[in-house]
């Protein structure tokens, strides 16, 4: 077996960490010294990842997820609706991956509702949550800070094929949040069959005043969901081929 | 030491995404495997208390993320099934050879179906991460001619499956 040249991450990570010995963090600079980097300068880029990485999945969204999945798992055995979870999961990450930190609430853990609806355009739905049943909002009606917004989609077409599609929002500071699909990757492929499907997370609305502009873009061909996001932050144009609808909620400043 | 989960993150949770994001080369994945890292970090806390929390993690996020890529392997074909670690893994023997491909290749099924997980954690470590021998043996406190033993028996049968069968490649 040869001998490596290469410099291993994990031994990288675990010097950045302060786990090595003496010894062996001399020898691992040493080796990368003789490869010709700097590891100093590595350990620096490490750093400068982790504060990316924490900005893009913040730890109080990831704290609340990893403990959401603990929770998942013990009750797995007996609460089989449970298993619509991944999926609420996921979406969590995808709003963090926008560097948003709104709080986002599971509701009752269900699976994403259809409801039959016949002769409807493709459109956005928004849902105010409370304690009773969630209601409709409309176009006048107003959101408060801390009220829990469900969002839901119609899509009616005559194309055949599949269909994809992003939601998203944008505030009045410029904040976008990705509400679906789950991870900012590509837009999600849509159920077309079941009338109206509420995503399966709600999310808390928060205290930037203003406007918050749901956007959801269509397309017979996939396109990535970060498209949108840069097109609403550029007030640029959606992606090729794709039809938008939007939903504007206006905000009270106070509660 | 019960560290709460937003302190343990926020201090190991991007070395961990970087682990598995390095194994999975699959963002989505990556993020997934994280939080199964911390859900078995928060499930046995006392573990985290032998001192060295980040070598934990990091053995956690491999053996995860084979795990992972061990599922997906077995699902059917998806363009992302072939994955760089084999890759990676067969640029050990010849370079990007078809042979050595194929070499991967078995190699990888051996570590996932029959090898002890200390094995493929040493064969990930060396042959995919580029550690020495040396360096492997202090992570899995094993002596540099042990892991050169497991090393070369996984080796060996790998290398007899693949000239049992040389039409894979």
């Amino acid at each position: 077996m040869k001998k490596s040249n290469r410099i291993s991450p994990v031994l990288l990570e675990r010097l950045a960490q302060g786990e090595l010995s003496d010894d062996r963090a001399r020898a691992l600079r040493e080796k990368i010294h003789a490869s010709g980097g700097d590891a100093d300068a590595m350990l620096v880029s490490l750093r400068e990842s982790d504060a990316e990485i924490l900005q893009q999945l913040p730890p109080r969204v990831v704290a609340a997820q990893v403990q959401e999945r603990m929770g998942r798992r013990k009750s797995l055995s007996t609460r089989r609706h449970w298993l619509a979870l991944p999926i609420a999961a996921t979406a969590l990450g995808a709003w963090m991956m926008l560097a948003r930190t709104p709080s986002v609430r599971q509701l009752d853990a269900v699976a994403p509702e259809m409801i039959g609806i016949r002769g409807m355009k493709t459109h956005l739905v928004i849902y105010r949550s409370g304690q009773g049943e969630p209601r409709r909002l409309s176009s006048e009606d107003k959101a408060s800070p801390g009220d829990l917004i469900q969002i839901a989609y119609v899509v009616h077409t005559d194309e055949p094929g599949p269909q994809y599609g992003v939601i998203a929002s944008i505030d009045d500071r410029s904040q976008v949040t990705l509400h679906l699909p789950a991870t900012p990757v590509a837009a999600e492929r849509l159920n077309t069959k079941h009338g109206e499907i509420r995503l399966p997370n709600a999310f808390e609305l928060d205290a930037t005043p203003g406007k918050e502009r749901f956007v959801f873009v269509v397309s017979t061909t996939p396109f990535q969901a970060l498209a949108v996001r840069d097109a609403l932050l550029n007030r640029a144009p959606m992606p090729a081929g794709s039809h938008q609808t939007e939903f504007v909620l206006q905000k009270e400043k106070t509660r | 030491m019960a560290l709460p989960i937003e302190d343990l993150y926020r201090r190991y949770g991007p070395m961990v995404l970087r682990r598995c994001r390095h194994l999975l080369k699959d963002e989505n994945q990556a993020v997934d495997v994280m939080h199964d890292v911390f859900v078995a970090m928060l499930r046995s806390q006392e573990s985290l208390n032998n001192g060295q929390p980040a070598a934990l993690l990091l053995t956690t996020a491999t053996n995860l993320s084979l795990n992972r890529l061990r599922s997906e392997r077995r699902r059917p074909a998806t363009p992302t099934e072939d994955i760089d670690a084999v890759w990676e893994i067969a640029h050990h023997g010849d370079e990007g050879s078809s042979e050595s491909r194929t070499l991967a290749r078995r190699m990888l099924d051996r570590i996932f179906q029959n090898d002890l997980e200390t094995t493929r954690l040493m064969a990930v470590l060396h042959f995919v991460d580029g550690m020495s021998l040396e360096e492997v043996a202090d992570e899995v406190n094993l002596s540099v001619s042990g892991v050169r033993k497991r090393l070369r028996k996984l080796k060996e049968r790998v290398q007899g499956l693949s000239s049992e069968s040389e039409v894979l490649s």
